[in-house]
């Protein structure tokens, strides 16, 4: 299991759910109904970021220059990502919830294809197959994926 | 980009976000719909791209393997009927049931398919054919990173 793939595998999940949001937005009736939603989400895409900061980014940063400036900029946004999910939740009225969610999809969407463009297959030159299998395992232990019956590969 | 390993990514997003969704039917109904309405959503596009991109190829390597991917279908199909009816609710205590209902089914089926019916496909497809089927799924799914030609 490549630690790369199936980071990839979780951007093609957030990406459907951004394209159901955007066209479902502008129906929300309430700033609560925005909320609810922004917060289930919200805890995903930081999951997701947390994962990329502690296995990829970990493990590509004293390969590259001092202060690996690309790595530490998309470290940068996992944090403003994070605090545009915050906005949503502190929004007080519909309009403002609705637009600071959907400022934070653009900015998710632009970090996912920075990320798939330049730092995976950047992780794919620097780090070995071996490498990628084992931080795809410690992904896989912390996702809970099969975690039923162990690991076929 | 290996099919099974960016599935195995979807299973892991969902996961999470399925336990997110338990987690806040505990504390209210009142989301139920709002909530199953994102999950729901993803879970069910989830279920259409392993049927048409990977079980439409690995059910015509054997009967074993037609078999296996039958039951998986009508897993999806369990689902789907699951959350359609969710949908026709009009919320309150039975919509949140019948949301954590259909989380467990769903939940139940992933570990099927990791259990079942990925092992199966990497042992029955070549290498090149995950590959192929993994860069179809980028591109239904919009990810530009395609890993290993």
């Amino acid at each position: 299991m490549d630690i790369l793939d199936v980071l990839a595998g979780e951007h093609g999940v957030f990406y459907g759910q951004f394209d159901d949001l955007e066209r479902t937005l502008p129906l929300a009736t309430a700033a609560e109904e925005v909320q609810v939603q922004a917060a289930l989400l919200g805890a995903a895409v930081e999951a997701h970021s947390a994962l990329e900061d502690d296995l990829v980014f970990t493990a590509v940063e004293p390969h590259l220059d001092a202060g690996s400036p690309d790595v530490r900029g998309l470290r940068m946004m996992h944090e403003e990502i994070a605090d545009g999910f915050g906005r949503v939740r502190a929004a007080r009225d519909l309009d403002t919830a609705r637009e600071e969610f959907a400022g934070v999809i653009g900015l998710a969407r632009q970090h996912f294809l920075g990320e798939e463009t330049f730092l995976f297959p950047k992780a794919r030159t620097l780090l070995t197959d071996e490498t990628r299998a084992a931080l795809g395992a410690t992904w896989a232990d912390r996702r809970g994926v099969m975690r039923a019956f162990g690991m076929w590969r | 980009m290996n099919i099974i390993d960016a599935l195995l990514g979807e299973h892991g997003a969902l996961y999470v976000e399925m336990e997110q969704l338990e987690q806040t039917l505990q504390e209210s109904v009142a989301d139920a719909q709002a909530l199953a309405a994102i999950v729901g959503g993803a879970i069910e596009a989830h279920s259409r791209l392993e049927d048409e991109v990977l079980f439409s190829v690995l059910a015509r390597r054997s009967a074993e393997a037609e078999g296996i991917i039958r039951s998986m279908q009508r897993m999806h199909e369990d689902i789907g009927d699951a959350l359609r009816r969710l949908r026709a609710l009009p919320g309150g205590v039975g919509a949140r049931d019948l949301a954590l209902s259909a989380i467990a089914l769903a939940r139940e089926h992933f570990s099927a398919e990791e259990e079942l019916c990925f092992p199966l496909a990497d042992q029955v497809l070549p290498a090149a054919v995950l590959s192929e089927l993994g860069a179809r799924w980028a591109e239904r799914r919009g990810v530009t990173y395609v890993g290993a030609p």
